[in-house]
């Protein structure tokens, strides 16, 4: 009997030790492009030189931002995998137009910028889990009356309405956004419900759009809720600014990955799982947009599986 | 005491009553109404019925009551001299912050007519400095300038307002109205419930008359006949005007509208008439301003002859006004509108706000509350005992609804206020303790109202 249970014991135990973690196993050798990795020693990212704070080119010209962060942690999971011992990482500034040819034709294995994932997109690339909730957002002033906030927040005044109510909107509100950008359209069709006096005035850049809040040339300026909490983070008025919790859209951001590299895939979403309940992670997040916010924390929450 | 040429007739304080609550709250309900549809017109029918009821408590309040002081000592009666304190306490600091933001909402409408007074904070708060010195200023002449000042401002809402109330149905049409009635399909529960915030604090300032019982000729009458007129007053022209202008001026835009009555003659009239009387709303928002800074000084005065405040506010010049309490209420109120300046401090401004609605209506309570006192103490017959402390029971409902529906941060802060006003009171209460006479037990046994001057 004691003999039987020491064999049984030996086995399970030979048996841990002689085959690899499963999803090892499963990703090696089914993925070309861990393949090519793995015979070249060296890994191919893009980034957008002008995304900020996703992916952009810093001031001594390296790749930088928050997605440029997430692709080094999976270069480094991919070095692990296939037990390398150096693997170098070149990072290939793409353009907007460029960037998911890149992919589809493996001048790079991932593209590390902020990228809303859409069906049609999914045409030519696979995209990972998702890296950030995306979406319009608006910025406005801290001084701005409590009443507009609450209109773009959907909610009922939440101040009792009196004879000193002084938050109410006196004046016809200036709404503004780039030119070009998703915000445009939204804005065009959704103007009508926030039962506002308002007028639009369409602005090139975030800069601008901006200055405008910061100027009171403009009471609200709806563009990528990302780049504008970044814009907070760094613009010196940015302590009178903030941006509302409300996504007026919801677009998730992923990496466009190459198409039909399951074992590729499952590695970059593997590597992203792991390290988003990690403080690692949190502190990667406070570094580019700050403390995250509730619709942030489950997020990436729900963007996390089990082991 | 003041002779009789320097105080109000009952037509001026009832003005001041009328405008006090009317004057700036009123020039954006139609478009807060509006948004919701002309449903939100059925919200009336609770909130005009309480109003009317806390008014009716106060008017008879008034009537076995004559000492200074209003609501405090309507208080006194029932709680002492502590219930005068707080009552004091509460409603002064409400007033003292709440006048600040009606000289920001001022501003704010004054703005549609000199842009750059919106352009940057620092305009915006002279702006708002300027007024708050204006009026009170305006207050130095003492009661009788005052009540002439307010005979003029009150026009302010009389063209725009009440006007609007009688000759706006000319321009009434039932299909704008019918259109404008529901645009959103709420439900009758709903469009009462999501409007009733909207009309619920509109009549916060019909104790006006009581505060100001000090500078009347003939307190017995003219203060319970102010209060009852100037509210019912107010009832009429509140309900009229935003029924009729649903049906001029169509809710879509209505509901987007800047200057609502404004809106209103233009749709009537021509743009410049709208125009006039968009700066005619201005004016009876300053004229609001102009009568709660002077209830402000009345009730400080009323407090400092009481003991209860510091001797300066108590100190009048020859015309009847307490001009150094006016002064240092200047001083202070400067202080708080500096908050304007900083985003930051602002938003804390803001909190302040509506914490005054809360130490507003707490005040109601408790001087409501000393009523059945007031009628046994006079001892007032059965039949009117008992249809008094009916109405007054609805009115302290009411209140006490308005105190829930304000929202918890602002009954919180309303709290901590509270906590504060009695440690305040924990130093001064020896001042009114009879050394001589046996330590106060729990019982309370208040002074007939009558031997009191």
């Amino acid at each position: 009997m004691q003999r039987r249970i020491t064999i049984a014991a030996c086995a399970i135990a030979c048996l841990a030790i002689a085959s690899p973690a499963p999803a090892q196993k499963a990703a090696a050798p089914a993925s070309p492009t861990l393949a090519r990795i793995k015979q070249s020693g060296k890994i191919r990212f893009g980034y957008q030189p002008d995304a900020r704070p996703f992916s952009y080119r810093d001031q001594s010209g390296n790749a930088a931002g928050f997605t440029v962060a997430l692709c080094q942690k999976i270069g480094d999971a991919v070095k692990a995998q296939l037990g390398l011992q150096t693997l170098t990482v070149e990072w290939v500034p793409l353009g907007a137009a460029d960037r998911f040819d890149a992919v589809r034709t493996g001048k790079v294995d991932a593209f590390c910028a902020a990228d809303t994932d859409t069906w049609s997109r999914r045409e030519a690339v696979d995209f990972s889990f998702p890296v950030f909730p995306g979406g319009i957002g608006a910025l406005l002033r801290k001084d701005a009356p409590d009443r507009l906030s609450e209109v773009l927040n959907q909610k009922p005044p939440s101040s009792p309405t009196w004879r000193a109510s002084a938050g109410q909107l006196l004046q016809t509100q200036t709404f503004t956004f780039i030119k070009g950008t998703t915000a445009e359209p939204w804005l065009a069709g959704k103007l009508h419900d926030f039962k506002l006096a308002t007028k639009t005035t369409p602005v090139t850049g975030y800069d601008e759009g901006i200055t405008a809040v910061v100027k009171r040339g403009a009471g609200v300026f709806f563009a990528d809720r990302a780049i504008l909490l970044d814009a907070i983070a760094h613009n010196p008025s940015g302590k009178d600014l903030e941006v509302l919790d409300r996504y007026f859209t919801y677009e998730a951001f992923a990496l466009p990955l190459p198409k039909g590299d399951d074992g590729f895939t499952t590695l970059v979403n593997h590597t992203l799982s792991r390290l988003y309940p990690t403080p690692e992670f949190r502190a990667l997040y406070v570094q580019w947009f700050g403390e995250p916010d509730a619709t942030a924390l489950s997020f990436y929450r729900w963007s996390t599986r089990p082991e | 005491m003041a002779t009789t040429t320097k105080k109000m007739s009952l037509v001026q304080l009832t003005f001041i009553v009328a405008v006090n609550m009317m004057g700036s709250g009123i020039i954006m309900l139609p478009t807060n109404m509006a948004q919701v549809g002309a449903i939100s017109l059925l919200s009336w029918g609770v909130t005009a019925l309480g109003s009317m009821a806390i008014a009716y408590g106060f008017a008879q309040a008034g009537i076995f009551n004559q000492r200074p002081g209003g609501m405090s000592a309507y208080a006194e009666d029932a709680y002492g001299k502590d219930g005068y304190f707080v009552v004091f306490f509460l409603y002064f600091l409400s007033l003292a912050i709440g006048n600040v933001a009606i000289g920001i909402s001022a501003v704010g409408y004054l703005a549609a007519f000199f842009p750059w007074l919106a352009s940057a904070p620092i305009a915006t708060c002279l702006g708002v400095i300027a007024l708050l010195w204006l009026t009170t200023v305006a207050n130095f002449g003492g009661p009788s300038v005052t009540g002439r000042i307010g005979s003029i401002t009150v026009w302010g809402v009389i063209l725009p307002v009440g006007l609007l109330s009688i000759i706006g149905w000319f321009w009434f049409s039932g299909a704008t109205f019918s259109a404008a009635w529901n645009p959103q399909g709420l439900s009758l529960g709903q469009g009462i419930g999501s409007s009733i915030s909207l009309t619920l604090w509109a009549f916060l300032g019909m104790e006006s008359a009581a505060q100001n019982s000090d500078a009347v000729e003939n307190p017995k009458r003219d203060v319970p006949l102010a209060c009852l007129f100037g509210t019912l007053g107010a009832g009429v022209i509140y309900i009229l005007s935003t029924t009729v202008i649903q049906g001029i001026v169509p809710n879509e835009e209505l509901a987007k509208s800047t200057g609502p009555f404004g809106t209103a003659y233009e749709h009537m009239f021509n743009p410049t008439v709208g125009r006039i009387i968009m700066v005619l709303a201005v004016l009876a928002c300053l004229g609001s301003l102009l009568g709660w800074q002077f209830t402000i000084a009345q009730t400080g005065k009323a407090a400092a002859e009481g003991r209860m405040f510091p001797k300066l506010f108590a100190k009048v010049n020859a015309r009847g006004a307490p001009l150094a309490g006016m002064l240092v209420l200047g001083v202070v109120q400067t202080v708080l509108a500096l908050s304007t300046i900083s985003p930051s401090l602002s938003k804390q401004f803001s909190k302040l706000v509506n914490l005054a609605v809360v130490t507003n209506v707490i005040p109601y309570i408790i001087a409501l509350s000393a009523l059945g006192v007031m009628m046994k103490m006079n001892n007032a017959p059965q039949s009117t005992y008992r249809r008094n402390m009916t109405i007054a029971l609805i009115a302290m409902l009411y209140s006490t609804y308005a105190l829930f529906a304000s929202g918890f941060e602002a009954v919180m802060g309303g709290m901590l206020v509270a906590s504060v006003t009695y440690i305040i009171w924990g130093f001064i209460a020896y001042r009114f303790v009879d050394k001589k006479s046996t330590p106060r037990t729990g019982g309370m046994e208040p002074v007939p109202a009558q031997v009191r001057v």
